[in-house]
Parts: C-alpha cells; structure tokens; sequence
C-alpha cells in the first residue's frame, strides 16, 4: 500500500469528512528527511489498514491547503478526526512517536 | 526588463534584476515531471559550498547520503528558480519573498546561530544520524537521486 496524494479538490472529502482517522503527510520534492520518514509511513499505512486512512500532500502542488493550516517546516505529519486537527508532528521522528500519537485517536 | 520576463513566469513583476535567475534549460520543458531538475552547474555550486560549510562549521552529511543529494539539489532548484538556495524543507507563503528577506537561505541563521539543520544536510556528530562524512561527489548524487 502507498500513501495517495491529496490536492485541494479532494481535501474536504478524504481528509475532512472521512469517516476514520486519517493521517496526512505534508512533504515537498526535493526534502532530503521527507525521504527518510515515507517508507516508515508506508509501514505504518498497513498496520492500520482500515483503522487510519493515510495521504499525502505535496506542499508545493497544493500550497493552499499548507497554508491554511499553518506547514512551516517539512515534514510535518499531522493527524484529523472528524474533520478537526488533532496532532501534528515535525521533523523525520522515529517509528514510536508516530504510533504514540496515532494510538491516542483510533 | 524583456528578458527578465521572458524567462519564467516567477519573475514577471518582481522587479529584482540583479537576482534574477537564468532561464531554465529549454532541454527540460518537453519533460512531464512533477519537479523541474536543477541546472548541473548550481547542482555543483551547492555541493561545493555544502563540502566547505560542513567542514568549517564541524557538521557531518546524514548516514544516509540520499538525503544530502535530495537537499543539495533542492537548494540548487531553489537558486535556479529564484536566484537563492532557500532551504528546501519548508513551505513558505511567498517562496520569492522570502528568498529575497534572506532568513531561510541557506545557510540558514538557525543553522548560523545554533547549528540547527533541520533539512538534515548538516548535523552535529551527536546526532543520531550523522555519517563520518564531510564529502560528497556529484557521482553521489547522481546515483543516489537517480530513482527519483
């Protein structure tokens, strides 16, 4: 399973009005830690297949939706329920901070 | 101003001459990619400057050198399209304001002050990622970004 990519046409859908947790990954091309952190996020994505719907966001296709919610620094993985943000999570973090933060919301 | 507008669509109205960017290579606009590859010669102006800045502020390149390519040639992407090496680990409002206020450019002052690098291209020895390395060819980079 790979993590698909949200734009600003799917965001409400996918992110805002899912049904699950969803994890969304904020990451831009050339951001060497962004490579470190998607293949543990890859792991994480079927680990909680069916619990946690997980995407990504291209920050410089989708610039607005980064904005909006304030992406300084890349990586930067954040966490939504019931269409409100919940956690974020800065920098390429070891496996264990991700599946702390995920446990709180499932 | 002709060619300053002619150039790419960033600089048309932003009135900044002396920063202008060059042209990008017209070898690339037949290519459909999500990113635009940057010029040979800003990818090696940043390798150098990266080979010098680590060894004169006692940081090492991560373990893992793909990470070090990745940055070097979204710093150089960055100097090709704006005319400065912002750090290509944030996201930014105004990429071409804040290119021009200076701040994030490369290297950064958080990276000046307190050695702070949080793209990951200069890291303290604690760090828990860094390599033994304060060297990187442009073999390197080639090979380790070359399934991007």
């Amino acid at each position: 399973m790979i993590f698909a990519g949200v734009t600003e046409a799917t965001w409400d859908s996918l992110v805002l009005e899912s049904s699950s947790p969803v994890l969304v990954e904020f990451w831009a091309p050339w951001c060497g830690p962004c490579r470190m952190i998607h293949p543990l996020k890859d792991k994480l994505a079927k680990q909680y297949a069916g619990k946690l719907n997980c995407y990504k966001v291209n920050t410089d296709e989708s610039p607005s939706i980064a904005t909006k919610y304030g992406i300084r620094s890349i990586p930067t993985v954040m966490i939504f329920k019931n269409g409100e943000k919940k956690d974020a999570i800065v920098g390429a973090v070891p496996e264990s901070t991700l599946t702390t933060s995920i446990e709180k919301f499932l | 101003m002709k060619a300053l507008q002619a150039s790419t669509s960033y600089n048309v109205g932003f009135g900044i001459s002396a920063a202008a960017p060059p042209p990008r290579p017209s070898r690339h606009r037949h290519v459909i990619l999500a990113q635009v590859e940057p010029t040979e010669k800003s990818v090696e102006i940043m390798r150098k400057f990266s080979e010098q800045y680590a060894r004169r502020s006692g940081t090492y390149f991560c373990v893992e050198k793909g990470v070090t390519s990745v940055v070097i040639k979204g710093l150089a992407e960055h100097k090709d399209t704006l005319g400065a090496p912002l750090c290509p680990c944030r996201h930014y409002d105004d990429k071409y304001a804040e290119a021009q206020q200076g701040f994030w450019n490369c290297p950064c002052v958080p990276m000046r002050e307190r050695k702070e690098c949080h793209c990951m291209l200069f890291l303290t020895p604690d760090n828990d990622f860094a390599g033994q390395e304060q060297a990187i060819t442009l073999e390197e980079i080639k090979e380790t970004t070359a399934n991007m």
